[in-house]
């Protein structure tokens, strides 16, 4: 992988289209959980891996290809949610309800939990996605955070609490209506 | 009790099917190509960068090789050889103190300056070759007062002689040689924080006597408040440690 990811960075033809291939469409799904939206998800994965492509001679360990796009991509999220979200608060301004309707038609009804982890604050959201989805350890979640251990764990479980009682609100409603 | 983590889980995996994150070839060529572009950007980057330092390296080592001769006109004066016996001498009342200063020419060469006031004497001596060039020579006193004292020729070409306390205090003096080989000199007390010291001490020539009206000379628009490090930064010297 690393001899692979040396040739990929030498950027002959195909070799950068291949890398990509083979790793965007976990990143996707990542990028996905972490955003909730198919487009901005795509858009992350891409600049994440051009800033990571293009510092492939440089990474201190070739082979932890995946581990670095991952990070680049929590990373990028996080830093970027708030300019994301102003950008879309612009575009729903300017095109009005033709917009919102292409969003997610899945996300405003149908799965409660689903609603839920999109209310988290990011860095909560980043350390559900990383210890449930991608099923990381408390370490490797700390390292992508880039926080302590107990930091980690503390956004984990404010992250649940926050869960626990949206989802225990709703079906208390649920249960009255 | 809700178990979250199981549903969080189970969430998740019911909602991987809906992102498929299958990637088409037009993507991934628009990727690689952004990804070319940085990578040809980083080295037109690095490019300029190493210009950039190169550029820097070369102008700090040649103001670094032509210290003291870039922005000012190049010594006329060299003294050459520093008579035997004594040269110049003043002595100064102020403030109730009595200062003097006597430049002797001892019989290695070497130039001293006898410095003595209420508060204590010093001594300090170097050779010809330290008063020739255009450099600002450090030299720190031989006695055991908290002196500094520096040698140079000043840029108009006069020797000048700076002389700071490392307690705080400094007096800035400065010698006007004439030509070579004829010691002549003018000292001047430039700016000194401690009143007892500031006024100009004199002008004298090697017997002694007075070389016409005493003058002030500045050697900063605010002499008073000139530092050593404006003294030096002026003269193209750089700042020098004067402790001790």
């Amino acid at each position: 992988m690393g001899i692979e990811l040396t040739r990929a960075a030498a950027a002959p033809a195909g070799r950068l289209e291949e890398l990509y291939v083979r790793h965007a469409p976990d990143a996707i799904r990542l990028a996905y959980f972490l955003t909730g939206n198919r487009e901005t998800a795509r858009d992350l994965v891409q600049d994440a891996f051009v800033k990571v492509a293009g510092r492939l001679q440089h990474l201190r360990v070739p082979d932890a290809f995946d581990a670095y796009l991952r990070r680049t991509i929590v990373n990028l999220f996080t830093s970027q949610l708030r300019r994301m979200r102003l950008e879309r608060t612009q575009a729903a301004r300017s095109t009005g309800e033709a917009e919102r309707a292409h969003e997610e038609p899945d996300v405003a009804g149908r799965d409660e939990m689903w609603r839920a982890v999109q209310t988290l604050p990011a860095r909560q959201r980043a350390a559900i996605v990383l210890r449930f989805y991608e099923d990381l350890s408390e370490r490797q979640t700390a390292e992508i955070l880039r926080c302590s251990t107990g930091a980690a764990n503390q956004l984990t479980a404010r992250a649940i609490a926050a869960l626990r009682d949206r989802i225990g609100e709703d079906r208390i409603g649920d249960e009255d209506r | 009790m809700i178990d979250i983590e199981h549903e969080l889980q189970e969430m998740f995996d019911r909602r991987q099917a809906d992102v498929l994150g299958a990637v088409g070839v037009p993507e991934a060529l628009m990727v690689a190509r952004r990804v070319r572009r940085r990578l040809a950007s980083n080295g037109v980057l690095a490019a300029a960068m190493a210009i950039l330092v190169l550029v820097g390296a070369g102008t700090a080592w040649q103001t670094i090789a032509s210290r003291g001769v870039v922005d000012r006109p190049a010594s006329p004066a060299r003294v050459l050889d520093i008579p035997q016996g004594p040269i110049a001498s003043l002595r100064q009342r102020a403030a109730g103190l009595e200062f003097s200063l006597r430049a002797t020419g001892t019989p290695d060469g070497r130039l001293c300056l006898d410095l003595s006031w209420s508060e204590g004497t010093d001594r300090s001596c170097l050779g010809a070759s330290d008063l020739t060039g255009t450099g600002f020579t450090p030299y720190r006193s031989q006695s055991a007062e908290p002196w500094f004292v520096a040698f140079g020729i000043a840029p108009e070409g006069a020797a000048q002689v700076a002389i700071r306390y490392a307690n705080g205090g400094s007096t800035e003096a400065r010698m006007a040689a004439a030509a070579a080989g004829s010691v002549r000199f003018r000292i001047y007390l430039l700016a000194s924080p401690r009143p007892v010291f500031r006024g100009l001490l004199g002008a004298w020539d090697p017997s002694g006597d007075p070389i016409g009206e005493p003058q002030w000379t500045w050697w900063g628009s605010t002499a008073s408040k000139a530092t050593w490090n404006e003294i030096l930064a002026q003269c193209g010297c750089g700042p020098k440690d004067g402790s001790g």
